[in-house]
């Protein structure tokens, strides 16, 4: 069965460390929730597991192998929706779609029935022949996502996919992803929701300051913290400030002013 | 006891600068200058100061290549002992008017997008306590500025440059003062009228159509200016001679020509003035009036319907897709297109040409051009006497298409380079197999389906309706080889997706490719026209044209073999050459 595997992953962005010896195994069937505060190196980590940056030392295999070795490949196992919805804003959402499937090597029967189907679902359909500079943020993530499930893929990297969905389509997607592990798939899932990763993902890495706090089943954690929420859980390990009190302070600034 | 410390007061018109209205103001012009909603600034933005310059060099140039027609040595050494700088300077400044009226057009066809407030504006503004009323005086009052500052600096060169030049040949004060005001005043109306007209044509068109219906008319509308003004530049020297009043009366249509209005208004300023130049420069003056109106009302107009349409989120539903693309796409995908790169990035890069702003400019630049030069060949085969037997077509006649795929492939292969929201390229970054070398393959593909229908089904029946149909086969198999190595070459060192690789740094090697493509141009256009001509009257002359092709089908084999494997990597981003690479050994096919 294909494992993804990160080993002692580091990334320096000129002399500044980004990621630093990040280590984990994701196999078929396991959601792993992949937290953090901003600037904790989870987007150089996904950068890193597309292949869209080399690492500055470590490796990532898939199946075992070096994914630079058969870059082409290992791609083709994959579907990826990036944080920043960057899709071509002259094209309409029929285009784009059209456009990642014929890339992806669909053939275009299938494709059309396919993209039909899943713009129905994702009630995008109406809008699919208009141009996505128009399109709100939850329906640039819908195109994404439908983008990313278009062909299958046996592993998934969910990159904050619920950034600007509205409740409906959040719902939908926090189901599809438990789906998607339950149907053997290897999910990859970044998020700053809590709640989303505590009823959705198997397993939990937190990273802080671009390297692993914390990485096990989800249960597991939060026992090891005293059975709390996540949400507590996260706040216990990683951060050094009070939010309350931060809060606070805030207020106080708003009424100085 | 502590000490209250009240900030030192700015002063007054530091504090005018910072109101609400001027930062406004400030916030217009950076709108036009960055783009708009539309445009894709972000990858094509050149500084402020970079674009001044280069707006203002080509009057640099002009004057400077007019030193010697007014200096009186080299009048002396001509002969010209009655040299009058009046009529000899007349054609000269119906050149500048032109030139003037032809950049600041061009400027605001290239801000097209972003003259006119859009949905960003609105998103951005309207929920900010700003008075309506304050938003458009203040957008009106960034164009004005813009306006007056383009005017000025596309002609302060010449202002400065071209009296004193002219003035060469006469060493008088007061008439280089008063050539200075004529020619100051005029070049700058006209550059206002320019900015204005297309102005206008914006307006009126973002009034009259739906914007849907705009978005698309718009390509044809920059389109059609960008030809216009090019048939301007390149018919300047052919009317200049025709600006007098016997020229006048026996060409009534210069009458309709703008550079001639603002001609007519220098020359009465310096005093030689004329029944048929007053005339003229009261057409001028009503129709720089009614332009500024339009403009002034298009905007007003244009403006309300921004804000009353502003708040839907979503655009207007289309038609279902076209039959017609969908029907070209599927028969291209069956016939020529064979992997799903190409397939996909063929209509990409299509639907980019069709509807990325810059890219579809530049090559409305290129194609313009193409059309203004085809159009003189026209009008050279329409003119020649033939001396050769009959049916067998001119050079001139010959040349025509050789001039409209030359410009098409030079304008696609230009277009390709400028990106398209660079961000957005990851999904090629992750799909596209690099060892694949598809790059060229596609581009390549899209060049020819340009190049070839027209050429088959425009060109072939013209030729095969005026020359006969063995000369039109023979022709257009001419061309189609041609352009195919003309494609070639233009594509030796290509390895990108189209459109999705950051704009190329200027090399030391950008202005000897641009010598090459000129000297490339009267190779490609003139000689091969001139050799087919030859041909047809002497078909010993094939062997040549066929030698020709031959010897630059094997130097294109011969330089792509000698490519490494770096050399046919895809790139997403062109990065100017590091003094030290690291050769990276390990990695490779």
């Amino acid at each position: 069965m294909s494992t993804l595997e990160a080993r002692s992953l580091s990334k320096c962005y000129t002399a500044v460390p980004a990621v630093t010896d990040v280590t984990f195994a994701l196999r078929p069937g396991e959601v792993l929730g992949c937290l953090g505060p901003n600037g904790s190196g989870k987007s150089s980590t996904v950068r890193m597991l597309i292949g869209l940056s080399d690492p500055t030392n470590g490796q990532v295999l898939y199946d075992g192998k070096r994914i630079q070795s058969n870059l082409v490949e290992y791609r083709r196992q994959l579907g990826y929706v990036p944080e920043e919805a960057d899709l071509y804003p002259f094209l309409s959402g029929w285009e784009y779609l059209e456009l990642t499937g014929t890339l992806r090597g669909i053939p275009a029967p299938q494709l059309r029935k396919k993209m039909d189907t899943m713009l129905e679902l994702f009630s995008l359909h109406s809008h699919r022949n208009v141009a996505m500079s128009s399109y709100s943020k939850g329906m640039r993530q819908r195109i994404l996502l439908i983008a990313a499930l278009l062909y299958d893929p046996q592993l998934l990297i969910f990159d904050e996919p619920l950034s600007g969905l509205d409740v409906t389509s959040a719902l939908i997607v926090k189901n599809l992803i438990r789906g998607l592990g339950q149907q053997g798939k290897a999910v990859f899932y970044c998020s700053h929701v809590l709640e989303v990763v505590e009823k959705v993902c198997s397993h939990v890495m937190i990273l802080r300051k671009g390297r692993v706090l914390a990485y096990a089943p989800t249960g597991e954690l939060q026992e090891s913290v005293g059975n709390k929420t996540l949400e507590e859980a996260f706040v216990h390990l990683v951060e050094d400030r009070d939010a309350e009190s931060t809060a606070h302070d805030i207020l106080k600034v708003m009424d100085a002013a | 006891m502590t000490e209250s410390f009240d900030p030192p007061r700015a002063p007054l018109w530091q504090e005018r600068f910072a109101s609400p209205f001027s930062v406004l103001v400030r916030h217009g012009l950076g709108r036009i200058l960055h783009g708009g909603e539309r445009s894709n600034s972000g990858d094509v933005d050149l500084g402020f100061g970079v674009v001044l310059g280069m707006l203002a060099l080509p009057g640099v140039l002009a004057s400077l290549f007019l030193m010697d027609k007014y200096g009186s040595l080299f009048q002396v050494l001509r002969g010209e002992l009655n040299f009058d700088p009046y009529a000899a300077s007349l054609p000269d400044e119906y050149f500048f008017i032109v030139l003037s009226m032809v950049v600041s057009a061009s400027v605001a066809v290239w801000k097209w997008d972003s003259l006119f407030p859009d949905r960003r504006d609105y998103n951005n503004l309207a929920p900010l306590p700003i008075g309506r009323r304050s938003f458009l005086l203040a957008n009106l009052c960034a164009l004005a500025i813009l306006t007056v500052i383009l005017s000025i600096d596309v002609n302060a060169a010449s202002t400065l440059l071209f009296p004193a030049v002219v003035a060469n040949s006469r060493s008088s004060f007061s008439f280089y003062v008063r050539f200075l005001a004529a020619h100051f005043v005029c070049v700058c109306v006209a550059s206002v009228f320019g900015f204005l007209f297309v102005l206008c044509v914006l307006g009126v068109l973002i009034w009259i159509l739906r914007p849907r219906i705009f978005h698309r008319f718009s390509t044809y509308s920059r389109f059609a200016i960008v030809v216009a003004l090019l048939a301007l530049i390149a018919t300047a020297f052919a009317v200049s001679p025709l600006i007098n009043p016997p020229g006048l009366a026996a060409n009534a249509w210069l009458r309709w020509l703008p550079p001639v209005w603002f001609v007519a208004l220098s020359q009465i300023m310096l005093g030689r003035s004329n029944p048929a130049f007053i005339s003229l420069v009261n057409t001028g003056w009503i129709a720089a009036a009614l332009a500024l109106c339009v403009a002034l009302a298009t905007y007003i107009l244009s403006y309300r319907r921004l804000f009353r349409r502003g708040d839907e989120s979503v655009g207007e539903p289309s038609d279902e897709r076209s039959f017609v693309a969908r029907t070209i796409f599927a028969a291209a995908d069956r016939v020529v297109l064979r992997t799903p790169f190409e397939r996909a990035g063929f209509r990409f890069v299509f639907r980019t040409l069709s509807r990325g702003s810059d890219q579809s400019l530049a090559l409305g630049w290129f194609v313009g051009l193409g059309v203004v030069v085809a159009s003189q060949s026209i009008f050279s085969a329409a003119h020649a006497r033939p001396a050769w037997p009959p049916g067998t077509p001119s050079a001139s006649a010959l040349a025509i298409p050789l001039v409209l795929a030359y410009f098409l492939v030079l304008g696609l292969r230009s277009a390709f380079e400028i990106p398209i929201n660079l961000r957005a390229n990851w999904i090629f970054r992750i799909t596209l197999d690099p060892q694949a070398n598809e790059c060229v393959p596609l581009a390549r593909k899209v060049m020819l389906a340009v190049l070839v229908p027209p050429l088959v089904l425009i060109g072939l029946p013209l030729y095969a309706h005026f020359c006969g149909w063995r000369v039109a086969l023979v022709h257009v198999t001419v061309i189609a080889i041609a352009s195919a190595l003309l494609i070639e070459i233009s594509l030796l060192r290509f390895r990108k997706v189209p459109f999705t690789c950051s704009l190329p740094p200027f090399k030391n090697t950008s202005l000897v490719a641009i010598l090459v493509y000129a000297l490339g141009f009267f190779a490609f256009s003139d000689l091969l026209s001139t050799i087919e001509h030859w041909a047809f009257i002497e078909p010993m002359y094939w062997l040549l044209v066929a030698l020709l092709f031959g010897a630059v089908a094997f130097a294109v084999r011969e330089l792509r073999r000698g490519q490494t494997y770096i050399d046919r990597q895809p790139i997403f981003e062109d990065r100017p050459s590091a003094a030290v690479e690291s050769i990276n050994l390990s990695y490779g096919p």
